[in-house]
């Protein structure tokens, strides 16, 4: 009998152990920020089922992450449609302060083949060892995976949906450089560090413009010089500053805050000729 | 085989089948009944190729807004400032952006509660291992309170040291780059407290802070809580590190700059430091564009095959209204 309930234990831990293995990235808590910005929209399910087409989300690669339960904040899924609710209609939009507007950071994201990029689909990834990662595919679409460090609070500081969301620029703009045939470095698609007053190991070049540099909807443009010009984590900053300065009036401080933060950590750390702009004031709240 | 052995295969038998999915062993075709061959020429049973929610459908964004105004915290119904501190932690945390000026109010008025601040501090300390944005959160509030607490917590919270060990992305430690980001926003409202005291943690920082991320933010901090006068740029002239001289100098986006305020400022920088200026891009060639499919992916390219993988013909659906949100108070 005790052999009998010994085993059943084991077999217990192992069974376990292989659902944890199938599912590492934890779908069982959201950050703060993730549950506030929920609350602001509740769960709206026409916007999910246009977010999955216009995504590219496709069930065999969110099937156990939330795709059936599309209304549970805890889920990668419902993460990665939590920020991009913030995308499609967080930002203020006026042109006379922000950077950019939504219809380029919308354009970077989305799946459809336009001025920015070819087509793209999004994945998720157990992986802790980048945040996100463009793959290009010879045939069909190329690939935006977006990796558990952007979903599980406790792994780190980007698991919100203001820092997902500009994850999804780092990587849409990666498929940017590629359709425009730029070169950004040998090092994953960036220029390889420390170097400069860059401090990590994949480094861009800040290419500093001014606001109302680019009218809305005019991000790609490109004239083949240092003039006109972003790199991959410079429209991940413009993004971030953009929530963080010009959001609209119902976006909560948590995200805000998040949204700072991130622009001014990045600005100051990944850039070869940084620092970036600083974000807004620097009053606490 | 002991009696004892055969129910221990049965259960293992039965939590394998659980994790594989519950899919029976497979059977040879000649041991297989008519109705078994029945049963698999069925089409097999899949799901819909839509998301789906397990709850009801919620109400429109805008309708949901207008129900939700601007609510006062109110600290009567909490038993302990620990409670309290939690429940305005949240409160704060889901204000709107439009709201920013009454909570604002509402922590001022909270600054001569020392056992509040000090809940507060324990709230920062405790998230920050466990939720990047609600240790924000709690820093911000105790960065606008402006008391002498929440001096001791900021000041106690900047002093902790960086993590050395724990997972590396690109080259950054990534516990590091969390605990560094907090201890900037800690800086945030020490700078802020605009006191003798507290003016010095924010200098030995700009000078001697092992993170970057911490020594530019002093540097800012100090100079924004000085209005850049120039004596504060000669005070930090004898902190900041040779090769950090040009943070100094750094141009911010404030809130309200326009092209007429933000592009003369930028020019200004881009005059003071040409070395920031780029000289040129670089075109991929024939040969680069096979190179850089390579380099910007981290694994191996994967060419995905199958029928979920076929370019899908979608139309392009519009963005659903989310009809005009209420204007801020």
């Amino acid at each position: 009998m005790i052999r009998a309930l010994k085993a059943v234990l084991i077999a217990t831990i192992l069974l376990g152990a292989a659902l944890g293995w199938a599912q590492s990235c934890a779908q069982n808590s959201a950050s703060d920020a993730d549950v506030q910005l929920w609350a602001h929209h509740g769960c709206w399910k026409d916007f999910f089922l246009w977010q999955y087409k216009a995504y590219d989300i496709r069930q065999s690669d969110w099937a156990n992450r939330g795709w059936n339960d599309a209304c549970n904040v805890n889920t990668e899924y419902a993460k990665h449609w939590n920020a991009a609710y913030l995308v499609s209609y967080g930002l203020a939009d006026n042109p006379r302060y922000s950077f950019h507007g939504t219809v380029d950071y919308r354009a970077t994201a989305e799946r459809w083949d336009n001025k920015y990029h070819d087509d793209i689909y999004h994945t998720p990834s157990d992986s802790t060892d980048y945040f996100g990662a463009f793959l290009f595919h010879v045939f069909g679409s190329n690939e935006v995976r977006t990796s558990c460090l952007l979903y599980d609070k406790s792994k780190a500081m980007n698991a919100n949906p203001a820092s997902r969301a500009g994850d999804f620029m780092h990587e849409g703009w990666h498929a940017w450089s590629l359709k425009h045939l730029y070169y950004t470095g040998s090092c994953g698609g960036h220029f390889c560090g420390p170097k400069g007053a860059c401090s990590v190991s994949d480094c861009d070049y800040f290419y500093f413009h001014g606001i109302g540099a680019y009218a809305f909807g005019a991000m790609w443009e490109n004239d083949g010089t240092a003039n006109r010009f972003h790199s991959m984590n410079q429209v991940q900053v413009e993004f971030l500053c953009d929530i963080a300065n010009y959001p609209q009036p119902w976006v909560p401080a948590s995200v805000i805050l998040a949204a700072k933060q991130d622009a001014n950590t990045r600005s100051v750390q990944r850039f070869i000729n940084g620092p970036g702009y600083i974000c807004g004031d620097d009053r606490p709240w | 085989m002991t009696g004892h052995s055969r129910p221990v295969l049965v259960l293992f038998a039965l939590f394998a089948s659980a994790v594989a999915g519950q899919q029976p062993a497979p059977q040879a075709p000649s041991s297989r009944l008519p109705a078994q061959r029945k049963i698999e020429t069925r089409v097999p049973f899949q799901l819909p190729d839509e998301p789906s929610s397990r709850e009801p459908a919620g109400v429109r964004p805008s309708q949901l807004l207008r129900t939700r105004q601007f609510q006062s915290f109110n600290p009567a119904s909490f038993l302990g400032p620990a409670a309290e501190a939690r429940a305005f932690v949240d409160w704060a945390g889901q204000s709107r952006a439009a709201d920013r000026e009454a909570v604002r109010s509402a922590i001022v008025a909270r600054a001569g509660d020392a056992a509040f601040a000090q809940a507060l501090c324990s709230e920062a300390f405790a998230a920050k291992d466990t939720d990047f944005t609600r240790a924000l959160v709690s820093l911000s509030i105790l960065g606008e309170m402006r008391s002498s607490a929440g001096e001791q917590c900021l000041t106690r919270f900047v002093h902790l040291p960086l993590p050395t060990t724990g997972p590396v992305v690109q080259g950054e430690n990534v516990e590091q780059t969390a605990l560094a980001s907090l201890q900037a926003k800690a800086i945030h409202g020490l700078a802020y407290l605009r006191s003798p005291a507290a003016d010095q943690e924010v200098l030995n920082a700009a000078q001697s802070h092992p993170s970057v991320i911490v020594r530019a933010a002093a540097i800012h901090s100090f100079l924004w809580n000085h209005a850049y006068a120039p004596e504060a740029r000669a005070t930090l002239q004898k902190y900041v590190r040779p090769g950090e001289t040009t943070f100094i100098d750094r141009i911010r986006r404030e809130y309200g700059d326009t092209p007429e305020t933000f592009n003369p400022k930028l020019n200004n920088y881009l005059r003071l430091h040409p070395e920031v200026r780029i000289g040129q891009v670089q075109r991929l060639g024939r040969s680069q564009v096979q190179r850089k499919q390579v380099v910007t992916n981290p694994g191996v390219i994967q060419q995905r095959t199958g029928i979920d993988r076929q370019r899908q013909a979608i139309q392009k659906p519009a963005l659903p209204a989310i009809s005009q949100v209420p204007p801020a108070r």
